[in-house]
């Protein structure tokens, strides 16, 4: 009867469901995590929301290797080379595309 | 249940007599889920950090151009939207760049009015905190990053260049708190007068102007009309700096993902060559079994159970390790490539982001194509005669 049982608990199958349990334990100690840290994102609003107004932009400050990338979202498109004439680009920190048209608004006042 | 737990036990045994192959197989499809999962989950919440501050940036920003390049603006254009129905407030900012060459480091000069109504704030992102909304002239708040880079507390004083090379010294009077370094870590704030002097901006010119507009439906309509009425103007409206973020961040980690697709190809390849036949060793061990009388059906369940023990752990533990490389680790070289190098990077503490729809598309075009991989081919083998399968005929 022992050595019936020994054998149950040694199934190679409840070796597998193990691991998967232990993966899934993991997987939801990975969501708990998310979930608190969304949790507490309405207390840091405050202090973002006076961070974003005093510095006047959205922008992370985590392109600071040339000017032309520190603010992406206001660049200008010919700054890259006001550093110096043909300089290397800031690559990959430069890496980027040109932001998206705004429909119904002209950029740029043009003459009719 | 019971009939179930024992095909599983065999396919593990099976699983271990080829234990080489499945095992790096299994390492193998991890890798791929960890990677692909990474570069999204960085990229995701990277976006997202971005968009959580736009709420609190003007409605409409306007930026002079003259010859296709940024110029400071004449405040004076202040004057003239003011006939516009539905503007709250304009504000002109003056901000630019510095690079020192000291510390070979490019830093955020803005200038700040202690009398606009918008700048309260700035007690509750500075440390010592009480220094309220003041900022007297040769005064400065430093960024956290910029007092490390120059070894500076509050207290000490630094000196910056004007574009006429005179120097001028400023009081360290606060840094901004280390929470806020995500928008702070290089900036010098100096008061409006200080600020000018440093940028050479002149009086009566301002970097651009922030237009807060009454109803936010009307943002668009109002920023119509501003580029009607100023002659060579670029408006960004800030819902489009929104979009920017998604933008320019979904082209970065599409780019990289780009470059992944050939690890994504690969395994693809391996997967059709699965899918196409198995080896001689495989269909003689189905034509066994199905001689001592196992049915088509045991040899599914069996090949559906090892297409599962190989892909669903492996892609949950692609999955944990990335988000624990991302958001437990900083994810150290991927960061690199996404953000790039600067001589100021502020410690990397993002909030998590997860797209689950993103997560369900990987996981269909990784574990689903694997297990069907894994019957169609042992269907085929397991509905042949068993002796045919045998003797390899």
């Amino acid at each position: 009867m022992n050595d019936l049982r020994r054998k149950r608990y040694l199934r190679p199958s409840y070796y597998f469901f193990s691991i998967l349990v232990l993966l899934f334990m993991i997987a939801c100690f990975c969501f708990g995590h998310y979930v608190y840290a969304i949790k507490q994102e309405p207390a840091r609003i405050p202090l973002r929301r006076a961070a974003v107004s005093v510095v006047g932009s959205s922008d992370l400050s985590i392109n600071t290797a040339a000017r032309y990338i520190r603010h992406v979202s206001l660049s200008d498109l010919s700054t890259p080379f006001q550093d110096c004439p043909g300089c290397l680009d800031y690559f990959p920190g430069a890496f980027s595309t040109n932001p998206p048209e705004f429909f119904g608004i002209q950029t740029v006042f043009q003459k009719k | 249940m019971n009939r179930y737990l024992n095909l599983l036990d065999f396919t593990i045994h099976s699983f271990f007599r080829r234990k080489g192959k499945n095992i790096s197989f299994l390492l193998l499809f991890s890798y791929l889920v960890f990677l692909f999962t990474s570069v999204l989950l960085l990229t995701g919440a990277i976006k997202k950090e971005a968009q959580r501050g736009v709420n609190a940036l003007p409605d409409i920003i306007i930026q002079k151009l003259t010859a296709g390049r940024q110029v400071p603006i004449p405040v004076l254009y202040e004057k003239k939207l003011n006939d516009i129905f539905g503007i709250q407030r304009i504000e002109p900012r003056i901000w630019g760049y510095y690079f020192d060459s000291p510390t070979q480091a490019n830093y955020t000069i803005i200038g700040y009015d202690s009398h606009k109504t918008w700048d309260k704030e700035l007690g509750l992102i500075v440390n010592p905190g009480e220094k309220g909304a003041n900022l007297e002239k040769g005064e400065a708040i430093l960024g956290v990053g910029v007092a490390k880079a120059k070894h500076l507390k509050p207290g000490k004083q630094f000196g910056l260049h004007t574009p006429d090379f005179r120097s001028r010294s400023f009081d360290v009077v606060a840094l901004f708190k280390a929470a806020t370094n995500l928008h702070t870590y290089d900036v010098i704030l100096l008061s409006t007068k200080d600020t000018r002097a440093i940028l050479g901006v002149e009086e009566g010119f301002a970097t651009d102007l922030g237009v807060y507009v009454y109803n936010k439906n009307e943002t668009t309509t109002i920023a119509k009309k501003i580029t009607k009425l100023l002659p060579g103007i670029r408006v960004v409206v800030k819902n489009q700096l929104a979009r920017t973020y998604d933008t320019v961040y979904s082209w970065k980690s599409g780019i990289i993902l780009l470059a992944l697709v050939s690890c994504l190809l690969a395994f693809a390849m391996m997967v059709w060559d699965k899918a196409s036949g198995l080896s001689a060793e495989e269909k003689r061990e189905i034509g066994i079994l199905k001689a001592t009388g196992w049915d088509t059906s045991d040899i599914l369940i069996m090949k559906f159970w090892e297409g599962l023990a190989i892909s669903l752990p492996s892609f949950m533990l692609g999955l944990i390790t990335s988000y624990i490389y991302t958001f437990f680790l900083g994810a150290p070289l991927l960061k690199h490539l996404i953000i790039g190098w600067s001589v100021l990077y502020p410690p990397f503490n993002i909030t998590p982001s997860v797209d689950f729809n993103q997560l369900l598309v990987l996981f269909s075009l990784t574990v689903i194509p694997y297990i069907i991989s894994t019957i169609i081919p042992s269907w085929k083998a397991a509905v042949i005669d068993p002796d045919t399968v045998i003797r390899g005929v």
